[in-house]
C-alpha cells in the first residue's frame, strides 16, 4: 500500500560499487521482482528499501516521503529472508507474534491474528514447535506469516524460494501470487531465478553488475530484450548466440552467417545501418525459434551435427553442432523428433523472431 | 582401524582426567578421613570410616568421627571464621565482578562483532595487551596506589582490578561468538520494529545465550580463583577472600583433614558448575535455521 521511489541510489563498498545510480517506481499494490545474477546488487537494493543498508547517495520516496534517515523500525515494511531468519530461540508462535508484541498490541488480538495468519499459510499445527523441529518449507511459511501477521505498507522478499526443494518451489509460487493479490500489498521480490520472475511479476527489473538494465512486463522483457545480456538471462533454454555480419547488396540487406546469408526486412536493414555502431552484429534465436529437419528446404538452412539429445518429455532440446564453425547450440523441437548423436540435419533460424544485437554495445537494435 | 582408532581415543581421554584429577581425589579422600586413619600404613585409597567432620569443623561446627570403635569430638577449626567470611567475600566478589563484566562485555562484544568503525583494530589491539601483561608487573603499582587510595583490604579494589582483567578478555570471547551469529535474524528483528537495543535485548542476546553463559560462567570462576591480587591485596583483611587462606593455613599450622577440607569447600562452584551447567549448555539448541533442516 506504498508506492516505493528509487531516486539516483547508489552504493559503495569501499572502493566497490555494487548499486550504480539506480532509477526506479514500483507502483502502489505492484508485484515487483529485481532480477539478476548473483552480485548484481539486487538485495543490497532490497536492504537499502528496509533501510538495514544506509545509501551512498540517492533518495528512496515512500508515497512521496522522504525515507533516507527513517530507520528500519519505523519505515512499516516486512520482511523475508534467504535463510528465513526465524527467531531461533522461539517457538512458531512467538515468532509469528514478534512484530506485534512489539508494538504492544492486546494479547487477545495477537492470538487472534497469529492464528488467521498461521491460518493462511496453513501451518497452525507447527504454532508450539521451534524453528530447528521444522523443514525448510515450514520455515518459510513461518516466515512468510511473521511477514503478513501485520499490515504493512510493503512486503520485501529476498529470494524467499531458493532453500526448499523444487516441487515445494512451483507450489509457492502459485501461493505467492495469490497472496500478494489477497493482501493488496505492494511486493518487491528479489530472485536470480527467471523462471520465478516471469511466472510472478508484474513487473521485472533486470540488474547486472549493480545497474538496472531493463524494467518491463514479463512478456516484454521476453519479446523484446534491452540487450543480450537481457535476451540470454531470460528464458529457458538459454537464447543462443551467433556472431554474424551486416551486409547491404545493391538494394537487399543480409545478416551473414559462416555458410549462410539470411536476406532481411529493408527496414530492418535500414534500422542496422542507423544504430549498429560497426557491421559485427549478433544474432540471438531462442532454441523454440530454431527449426530442424532431416532435408536442406531452402539457400538459409545450415548444416548441424547432433551433439547431444534431452528428451523432457514435452519437448526434445537438441544440441547441436553448426558445422561450418563449430559452435555448439540448442534447438527445441517437438518432443516426438528423432534424432541421435552424429546425425547430419539442417537448421534454420525463425526469421520473425529472431533478436539481432549489436556486438559492440550490445544492445538490441530488434 | 576405525574402531581401534576409537578405543585409543578413549583410553588417552581416561589417562589424562586420571592425571589431572589424581590431585584431587587424593585431597578428596583425605577431607573424609580423620588424622588417624591418614597415618595408617599401608594408605587407604578409599576411607575405611567416611566422616564430615572435617568439613563441619571447618566451616565452624563441633563435629565427632568414629574412630575404629571410638566416638572422637573436634572442636571448630580456628580457620573456621576465615573460611566462611573468605566464602562469603569471594561469593560477593565473584557475583559483583560477573554482573559488572557482562554489563560491559556484552554491548562492547557485540559493537566489536557487528560493527565497523575507525580505530577498531587499534582498540582491539590494546584489548589483546591488556592481556599480555604479566600480572606480577602490574601487582605492585596496584598495590602503592590502593594504599593512596585506600582502597587496599576492600572488595570494592579487588573488584575493580578483577574488572580489568576479564573485561578484555570476556568482551574478546563475546566479540567471536556474536561475529558468528546470523545477521539475517537480527536485520529481521529491525524490519520487525525493533530499535538496535530492543533488538539485541530481545533477540541477539537471547540467541546468544550460550555465548553469555559461557562468558558468565568463567569469569565467576576467575574471580573465585584468582590468588595474587587477592592475596597482595586483602590478606587478613576483613574483605580477605577464599584462596588467601590456603597458604595462611599451610605455612601456620598442619592440619592436613582440614585442609583437605577447604580445598574440597573451595571447589564447589567449579563442581555445581560443571554439573548444571554442563548440562545446561550443551543442551541449549542454538542452530543455524537454514543449516539446520529438520531436527
Amino acid at each position: 500500500m506504498v508506492k516505493v521511489v528509487l531516486e539516483n541510489v547508489t552504493k559503495k563498498f569501499g572502493n566497490q560499487t555494487v548499486v550504480d545510480n539506480l532509477n526506479l517506481e514500483i507502483q502502489d499494490k505492484e508485484f515487483m521482482v529485481l532480477l539478476g545474477p548473483s552480485g548484481c546488487g539486487k538485495t543490497t537494493t532490497l536492504n537499502m528499501i528496509a533501510g538495514l543498508e544506509p545509501m551512498t547517495s540517492g533518495n528512496i520516496y515512500f508515497d512521496g516521503t522522504l525515507m533516507n534517515n527513517v530507520p528500519p523500525e519505523k519505515r512499516d515494511v516486512a520482511m523475508v529472508f534467504q535463510s528465513y531468519a526465524l527467531y531461533p530461540n522461539m517457538k512458531v508462535f512467538d515468532n509469528i507474534a514478534f512484530p506485534l508484541e512489539i508494538r504492544k498490541l492486546p494479547r487477545s488480538e495477537i492470538v487472534s491474528q497469529v492464528n488467521a495468519a498461521a491460518e493462511m499459510l496453513r501451518i497452525k499445527g507447527l504454532l508450539d514447535k521451534r524453528p530447528y523441529e521444522l523443514s525448510g518449507g515450514e520455515r518459510q511459511r513461518v516466515a512468510l506469516a511473521r511477514a503478513v501477521v501485520r499490515k504493512p505498507k510493503a512486503f520485501l522478499l529476498d529470494e524467499p524460494l531458493s532453500n526448499i526443494d523444487a516441487k515445494l518451489r512451483v507450489y509457492m509460487r502459485a501461493e505467492l501470487i495469490r497472496l500478494q493479490k489477497e493482501l493488496k500489498t505492494t511486493m518487491i521480490y528479489v530472485t536470480h531465478d527467471q523462471v520465478e520472475a516471469m511466472s510472478m511479476a508484474d513487473r521485472i527489473a533486470i540488474m547486472s553488475e549493480g545497474k538496472l538494465v531493463q524494467v518491463a512486463d514479463p512478456l516484454t522483457i521476453f519479446d523484446h530484450p534491452a540487450n543480450q545480456f537481457v535476451g540470454g538471462f531470460i528464458g529457458t533454454p538459454p537464447m543462443n548466440f551467433f556472431d554474424c555480419a551486416y551486409r547491404k547488396i545493391g538494394e537487399e540487406s543480409y545478416l551473414e552467417l559462416p555458410t549462410v546469408k539470411l536476406k532481411i526486412d529493408r527496414e530492418l536493414g535500414k534500422r542496422i545501418e542507423e544504430e549498429a555502431k560497426g557491421n559485427e552484429l549478433v544474432i540471438g534465436a531462442r532454441p523454440q525459434d530454431v527449426d530442424v529437419s532431416n532435408k536442406k528446404t531452402s539457400d538459409e538452412d545450415f548444416e548441424v551435427e547432433v551433439y547431444a539429445v534431452e528428451p523432457l518429455g514435452t519437448e526434445t532440446i537438441l544440441d547441436l553442432c553448426y558445422v561450418a564453425c563449430g559452435q555448439v547450440f540448442k534447438a527445441a523441437t517437438t518432443r516426438r523428433f528423432m534424432a541421435r548423436i552424429g546425425d547430419m540435419l539442417w537448421a534454420s533460424l525463425d526469421k520473425q523472431r529472431i533478436h539481432v544485437f549489436d556486438k559492440v554495445t550490445q544492445k538490441a537494435i530488434i | 582401524m576405525g574402531k581401534l582408532r576409537q578405543v585409543a581415543v578413549y583410553v588417552l581421554a581416561v589417562l589424562l582426567a586420571v592425571w589431572s584429577l589424581i590431585p584431587i581425589y587424593w585431597f578428596l579422600n583425605m577431607s573424609l578421613m580423620t588424622e588417624n586413619e591418614v597415618a595408617s600404613v599401608p594408605v587407604h585409597f578409599w576411607p575405611n570410616q567416611p566422616t564430615l567432620a572435617n568439613y563441619l569443623r571447618m566451616l565452624g561446627f563441633s563435629a565427632s568421627a568414629v574412630v575404629g570403635t571410638q566416638t572422637v569430638y573436634f572442636l571448630p577449626s580456628g580457620y573456621a571464621p576465615m573460611i566462611r567470611s573468605g566464602m562469603i567475600n569471594s561469593t560477593i566478589l565473584a557475583l559483583c565482578v560477573t554482573a559488572l563484566t557482562l554489563a560491559v562485555a556484552i554491548p562492547t562484544g557485540y559493537s566489536f562483532g557487528r560493527y565497523k568503525f575507525r580505530h577498531k583494530n587499534k582498540f582491539l589491539f590494546t584489548l589483546l595487551m591488556t592481556r599480555a601483561l604479566p600480572p606480577i608487573s602490574i601487582v605492585v603499582p596496584f598495590f602503592m596506589l590502593y594504599q593512596m587510595l585506600n582502597l587496599q583490604g576492600t572488595l570494592i579494589g579487588l573488584v575493580i582490578i578483577y574488572l580489568s582483567i576479564t573485561i578484555p578478555l570476556m568482551t574478546w570471547i563475546l566479540m567471536g561468538y556474536f561475529a558468528t551469529l546470523p545477521l539475517e535474524v537480527e536485520r529481521a528483528a529491525r524490519v520487525d520494529g525493533c530499535t538496535r537495543v530492543n533488538a539485541l535485548m530481545k533477540v541477539v542476546i537471547p540467541m546468544a545465550s550460550a555465548g553469555v553463559g559461557t562468558v558468565a560462567i568463567l569469569t565467576f570462576l576467575i574471580s573465585w580463583n584468582e590468588f595474587l591480587f587477592a592475596w597482595l591485596l586483602t590478606a587478613g583483611s576483613p574483605a580477605q577472600t577464599l584462596p588467601p587462606v590456603f597458604p595462611a593455613m599451610l605455612f601456620h599450622i598442619i592440619d592436613n583433614t582440614g585442609l583437605a577440607a577447604a580445598t574440597m569447600l573451595s571447589l564447589i562452584p567449579v563442581i555445581v558448575i560443571a554439573l548444571v551447567f554442563g548440562r545446561f549448555i550443551t543442551r541449549l539448541k542454538i542452530v543455524d535455521p537454514v543449516t539446520t533442516i529438520g531436527g
